[in-house]
């Protein structure tokens, strides 16, 4: 979308608009909910996070920069609000762990976004999908977390590894 | 992790589907984003009545030549008079064509004249309380 057609929705939005908050959320909340899922491995947990950061928008737009594309912002809050629920429900579950589980087969929607990456545990699912997809760098990672950079990298290249063991295997079963 | 492995698990997870947000999502965060605004709003209004009543009535806090009224006083809001009643009376009438303006959508030419009378409105408000001094 053109930055300065956005700004004008942003602004819009600002004032009150319900048809420039609209748009917005038309054109950016699909991204927001998939990311949201695929770090939650959960439809209703999604849903959750998406309209949080919907109504952080909301909260924030007087301090959003006019001349910077909301998507990367709107996909920072959902990220912070999926570590954050991780972190808070799942307090015992140890970093490094690297067990599978798991059908082959997708039986949900949901299962086929995630693809094999449901078959880890939502720790690892998401420290990978972050680095590897959207982009964070290993000290981001690591700082949200509250660990060092060499347990992020070691956890990413670790579950990668495995990840395209699995791809072959999947390959292997399909042929 | 080499890079070919890393290229290969990229690609993968690039190639995964997107599944759609689920419908009743959006009224759902309309919902809450009307309950939000309806509160934002009603404080504003309240401050700004506030506002209006306490000039009003304390003519001194507005105007910077100053007055009998200390700057300090905190007087109690009453109900506006005559022409200030008047008004109030456009302010809302700016408020009610600011919706409508928003609801169909209409450029910002049109809605920042409608800030800018609104805020000259609120602005110079206190003259017809200047009689109720003393």
């Amino acid at each position: 979308m053109d930055i300065a057609e956005e700004a004008r929705l942003v602004r819009r939005a600002r004032w009150g608009s319900r048809e420039a908050f609209e748009t917005i959320y038309s054109r950016h909340s699909r991204a927001v909910y998939v990311l949201a899922l695929r770090l939650s491995g959960n439809p209703a947990t999604a849903e959750d996070i998406t309209q949080e950061t919907f109504l952080k928008l909301l909260r924030f737009l007087d301090t959003l920069a006019p001349d910077r594309p909301l998507r990367p912002w709107l996909k920072r809050v959902a990220s912070n609000a999926a570590i954050d629920r991780l972190r808070r429900d799942r307090p015992s579950v140890e970093f490094d762990e690297l067990s599978v589980a798991g059908n082959v087969e997708p039986a949900t929607e949901a299962d086929a976004a995630l693809g094999l990456l449901r078959r880890f545990p939502p720790l690892v699912r998401t420290v990978v999908w972050l680095q590897v997809v959207e982009g964070w760098t290993h000290r981001e990672l690591a700082e949200r977390f509250g660990r060092s950079e060499s347990w992020s990298k070691s956890l990413v290249s670790r579950t990668v590894a495995r990840l395209r063991e699995m791809m072959e295997q999947d390959d292997d079963a399909r042929s | 992790m080499t890079h070919e492995a890393d290229q290969d698990a990229r690609r993968y997870l690039a190639s995964l589907p997107d599944p759609q947000v689920p419908a009743g999502l959006a009224d759902r965060i309309a919902s809450a984003r009307a309950r939000r605004l309806r509160l934002r709003t009603g404080g504003v209004a309240a401050a700004m009545l506030a506002a209006l009543g306490f000039v009003l009535v304390v003519p001194g806090s507005f105007d910077a030549g100053g007055g009998s009224v200390p700057r300090e006083a905190v007087a109690p809001i009453h109900p506006l008079p005559g022409d200030d009643g008047d008004r109030l009376q456009t302010v809302h009438a700016i408020d009610r064509a600011l919706q409508a303006a928003y609801d169909r959508n209409a450029g910002d030419d049109e809605i920042e004249p409608l800030w800018r009378a609104r805020a000259v409105l609120v602005e110079h408000a206190p003259t017809g309380g200047r009689e109720q001094r003393g």
